[in-house]
């Protein structure tokens, strides 16, 4: 929607105040003294002014900032466009947007000059600035400001401030793949095993014909040295239901976007999306679930490229330790039997490893990823006691990882590709052996 | 070094750190002019002074380093006044040249203040003020004959009468702008 201008008048500038009061001022004394040489010097000052108060703009012109896109992932650009509704009288504009985190503009003077071409063409003068963004997240872009001017620079319209514009920024998932199975698969279609015979790809056993079987089926050597028909028989292939737990609570170490070090939270995020895309890519079903943010906090179960979007979207919009009450007793809400819940944190809040433990006891497969940056040390030369106090919490922290291993849940670390493939494989076959859950 | 300056000197430094190439250019015309204008009047025949000269020199750093301030309408009466007094051959073609270098002070230093110290300015713009400022060079040069013609020609007049036509003409002008007008094409939004 284009601003209203009428409150921003052009003004005289200092250039053409210097032009009026030099010039009058030389020719008078040059009049007074006769002196045609004084003449000559107020004469470009004279043609000047005159020049600049014929061609004084009468109406404030209009801006309209856009930007498009306005949904990019990291390490895209979008265009920041301010167009400027040209007047009669105005010459040139120029646009400085302001410096936003996380986002590199081009040129990296973030400013911009357009002159008004001979004939004003009845179409606005694009003010464009190219915004790449370097990471994850709902941000703005500008706010902006922008100054016109006329001729001879003698008349100024602005500063005027354009409001800035919304940008979301998915996050881009890091390189992930397993190949370890899931262990409950409970849906109807998909590429896991499960554990009831039927139609699928991996082999299950040979055993005696029934009505019903198919032909193909036929195992023809086992029937002829048997004397009686004899089928192979698979294991079904079914879907499974993947929650993600994302730990927004804390975001620690320093972020640098996609070109630089990433943050815990960078870390928990891009994995999120890594793991919601690699099983969704397999037709898993992804469920979403966000600790510590406001927003979108949940994304319920489903399949598809759609849901994969959903997902990103709902990463995208969490904002670190914004909710920081959550009850661990609303961690089962709307998780059902079979899931594979796993649990993307730093584990320095007690919180996400209470909602870990609360669903390892009511017998779902949990899996943490510590997603802590190495290396983290906590100094501060303002604080002289953060780096103790860092490392008695690291301590803290890990007498509590060896509690929740001992309830169950296995920890491992992020490490991209096959970063699940051993806990999944032990996981899997655990859940073939029969153990005690509260119900 | 910069944290113990004032907040607005400091501002300036930032400002002039971020001096773009065609930003340092503008403001060095800025910064040489008055003391190009010293000189032609010198081989116009005027004396050097240094106080006159300090003084000159410092203002014009000060109106390059801050273009859209009135230092250089200080340092255009400080040279006005230098020209009047010490320059006495009223026909010199070296007005000529100080009035061209006037134009160049003025027009370099409007430029720079239309965009921030870290803008680049589009060929587009460069060119069109490089077009008037040689346009109005001309008008000068033909200012500059006009006035040599006339004063070969001894004209005989009175200062006041003179002064108060130009008031006149003043006033006019200022009628003419206030006036109202037709209404532009373009609706008023």
């Amino acid at each position: 929607m284009p601003t209203p201008p009428p409150h921003v008048p052009w003004r005289p500038t200092s250039a053409h105040v210097r032009a009026c009061v030099g010039g009058a001022a030389l020719a008078l004394v040059a009049t007074w003294l006769r002196r045609p040489d004084l003449l000559v010097l107020a004469a470009p000052l004279l043609v000047v002014a005159l020049w600049s108060a014929l061609s004084r703009p009468g109406a404030a012109p209009q801006v309209e900032a856009r930007l498009a896109p306005r949904l990019v992932r990291e390490g895209e650009a979008v265009r920041w466009t301010a167009a400027v509704q040209p007047v009669p009288g105005l010459e040139q504009a120029t646009a400085k947007l302001a410096a936003g985190d996380f986002q590199q503009v081009d040129p990296p003077t973030r400013t911009v000059t357009v002159a008004v071409p001979g004939t004003q063409p009845p179409e606005p003068l694009p003010l464009s600035l190219a915004v790449r963004s370097t990471r994850w997240g709902r941000r703005t872009v500008g706010p902006a400001v922008v100054v016109a001017h006329s001729a001879w620079g003698a008349f100024r319209w602005g500063a005027h401030e354009v409001e800035p514009v919304g940008l979301s920024t998915l996050p881009v998932p890091t390189r992930f793949d397993t190949t370890a199975p899931m262990p409950h698969p409970n849906g109807l279609v998909g590429l896991n095993r499960s554990g009831r015979p039927g139609d699928g790809s991996e082999f299950a056993s040979i055993r005696p014909f029934q009505l019903g079987d198919r032909l193909r089926r036929i195992h023809w050597p086992v029937s002829l040295r048997t004397g009686s028909l004899h089928v192979t028989s698979s294991w079904a292939d079914q879907d499974s239901h993947v929650l993600l737990i994302v730990d927004a609570l804390n975001d620690l170490g320093p972020s640098e976007g996609l070109d630089g070090a990433a943050s815990s939270l960078d870390t928990t995020v891009r994995a999120a999306g890594a793991m919601a895309e690699h099983y969704l890519h397999r037709g898993d079903r992804v469920s979403l679930r966000v600790l510590g943010s406001t927003g979108t906090t949940r994304v319920p179960a489903a399949t598809g490229k759609h849901h994969l979007r959903r997902v990103l979207d709902a990463l995208a919009s969490i904002e670190v330790a914004s909710r920081l009450e959550d009850d661990p007793r609303h961690a089962l809400t709307g998780v059902s039997a079979g899931t594979v819940v796993v649990l993307l944190s730093p584990l320095v809040s007690p919180v996400a490893l209470s909602h870990a433990v609360t669903l390892a006891r009511r017998g779902l497969t949990v899996i943490v990823i510590d997603t802590l940056p190495e290396g983290l040390t906590g100094d501060d030369p303002q604080e002289p006691f953060a780096g103790i106090a860092w490392r008695v919490r690291l301590l803290e922290r890990r007498r509590e990882l060896e509690r929740v291993q001992a309830v169950g849940v296995p920890v491992v670390a992020w490490q991209g590709p096959g970063s699940l493939d051993q806990v999944l494989r032990d996981v899997t076959r655990r859940a073939a052996a029969p153990r005690m859950a509260q119900r | 070094m910069n944290a113990s300056l004032p907040p607005a000197l400091r501002a300036l430094v930032t400002d002039l750190g971020a001096l773009t190439r065609q930003q340092a250019l503008l403001r060095l015309v800025v910064a040489l002019a008055p003391v190009l204008f010293l000189t032609v009047a010198h081989a116009a025949g005027a004396s050097w002074s240094g106080p006159v000269t300090t003084c000159v020199v410092v203002l014009a750093l000060a109106s390059a380093a801050e273009p859209d301030s009135h230092a250089a309408l200080v340092v255009l009466a400080v040279l006005g006044w230098f020209w009047a007094a010490r320059v006495s051959d009223p026909t010199s073609w070296w007005a000529l040249a100080a009035a061209w270098v006037v134009l160049a002070g003025h027009g370099a230093g409007a430029l720079a203040a239309t965009v921030p110290s870290s803008g680049q300015l589009p060929r587009a713009v460069v060119r069109q003020w490089t077009t008037r400022a040689t346009l109005v060079g001309l008008l000068t040069a033909g200012v500059w004959a006009l006035a040599r013609a006339g004063a070969a020609m001894h004209p005989q007049g009175r200062a006041t009468l003179t002064v108060l036509a130009l008031l006149g003409l003043a006033g006019v002008g200022l009628w003419w702008r206030g006036a109202p007008r037709r209404p532009s094409a373009a609706p008023d939004r």
